[in-house]
């Protein structure tokens, strides 16, 4: 249903972008946490609003899988779809440990 | 001995004198002429570089034309409470040579608005705690310090919300002409600024 494997070969990535990464998936991470947290508290609004800014910005940043996802868990918030939206944070969770794995690799493989 | 070292120096001034001559001779019409024609060739080229910076391709995405300089940069805010989001834009308007500012909430936009004149608006819809951008302007048009400074900022709605979504209020204060729907590659997003600026006349 989804790339779970997003593109990550890095150097075609915005350039601009590039130094500001790190920060950006660390973020992602902790967003994760936040996800499951309002899951768990059964605050899907937060969810919902949550899952509306990712929807906004992974593109941004080169993850239009993060987008996706975003809009996916914003529509399951929106239905209270407890299901559906732990099953969609396990993937995220998936996607953005790969990004943080593979910028990892492009960064150490590019300072050699 | 003493009349030959006189009758040498003689030589010698003389010598240096008909040589200084002859100098003169070339190097006052070089002066005279050289120095204005070469002030009227950097003059040429100047006007030249001056009216090819007027020109903005806007076919072209590749290279950025640096902003003529009848213009000061133009001033952007971004009004966006997702910093990753706003981070991103920022970076697309100062790469482009904009001077960029960030407000995350309502209360910085006004100070902001209030402190400097704003060319440009970039507009998160919907803000913090469900704050609709609507309620934005509103606030922002009853602060006298914006309204008396005269201008009028382009505002762009930036949002993951259709255009169809957006009820922009009528305001004397703020010009709405465009609505970017989230989400955008950065590269289209730079794109459609730099083409925001171009149509815009900078």
């Amino acid at each position: 249903m989804y790339d779970n494997n997003p593109r990550t070969d890095f150097e075609n990535f915005p350039a601009e972008l590039l130094p500001l990464m790190a920060g950006f998936l660390s973020r992602r991470k902790g967003d994760i946490q936040e996800l499951r947290l309002c899951l768990r508290e059964s605050r899907f609004n937060d969810c919902k609003n949550l899952a509306h800014r990712l929807k906004g910005g992974g593109t941004s940043y080169g993850f239009p899988v993060m987008s996706e996802l975003g809009e996916q868990m914003e529509k399951a918030a929106k239905a209270e779809n407890r299901y559906e939206l732990a099953e969609l944070i396990q993937i995220f969770e998936h996607v953005v440990m790969k990004a943080i794995h593979d910028f990892k690799l492009w960064e150490n493989k590019s300072t050699g | 001995m003493f009349p030959l070292i006189f009758i040498s120096l003689a030589l010698l001034c003389g010598v240096g004198l008909y040589y200084m001559f002859l100098a003169s001779a070339i190097l006052l019409p070089v002066l005279l002429v050289g120095v204005p024609v070469a002030w009227g060739f950097y003059t040429i080229i100047r006007m030249a570089h001056t009216l090819d910076d007027r020109i903005v391709d806007l076919g072209d995405n590749e290279d950025w034309i640096p902003f003529n300089s009848y213009h000061a940069p133009p001033s952007i805010l971004i009004i966006e409470d997702d910093l990753d989001a706003a981070t991103a834009a920022q970076v697309a308007f100062a790469d482009l040579g904009c001077s960029t500012k960030v407000a995350i909430s309502l209360e910085q936009a006004k100070a902001m608005l209030s402190e400097n004149s704003t060319d440009f608006i970039i507009l998160d819809w919907l803000l913090q705690n469900n704050t609709e951008a609507g309620q934005v302007l509103d606030e922002l048009s009853q602060n006298s310090l914006i309204k008396n400074k005269g201008h009028r900022p382009k505002v762009v709605t930036y949002s993951s919300l259709k255009s169809e979504e957006i009820d922009f209020p009528h305001s004397e204060d703020f010009e709405h002409i465009e609505h970017w729907q989230k989400p955008i590659r950065y590269a289209d997003f730079r794109g459609r600024s730099m083409q925001l600026l171009a149509t815009s006349g900078y």
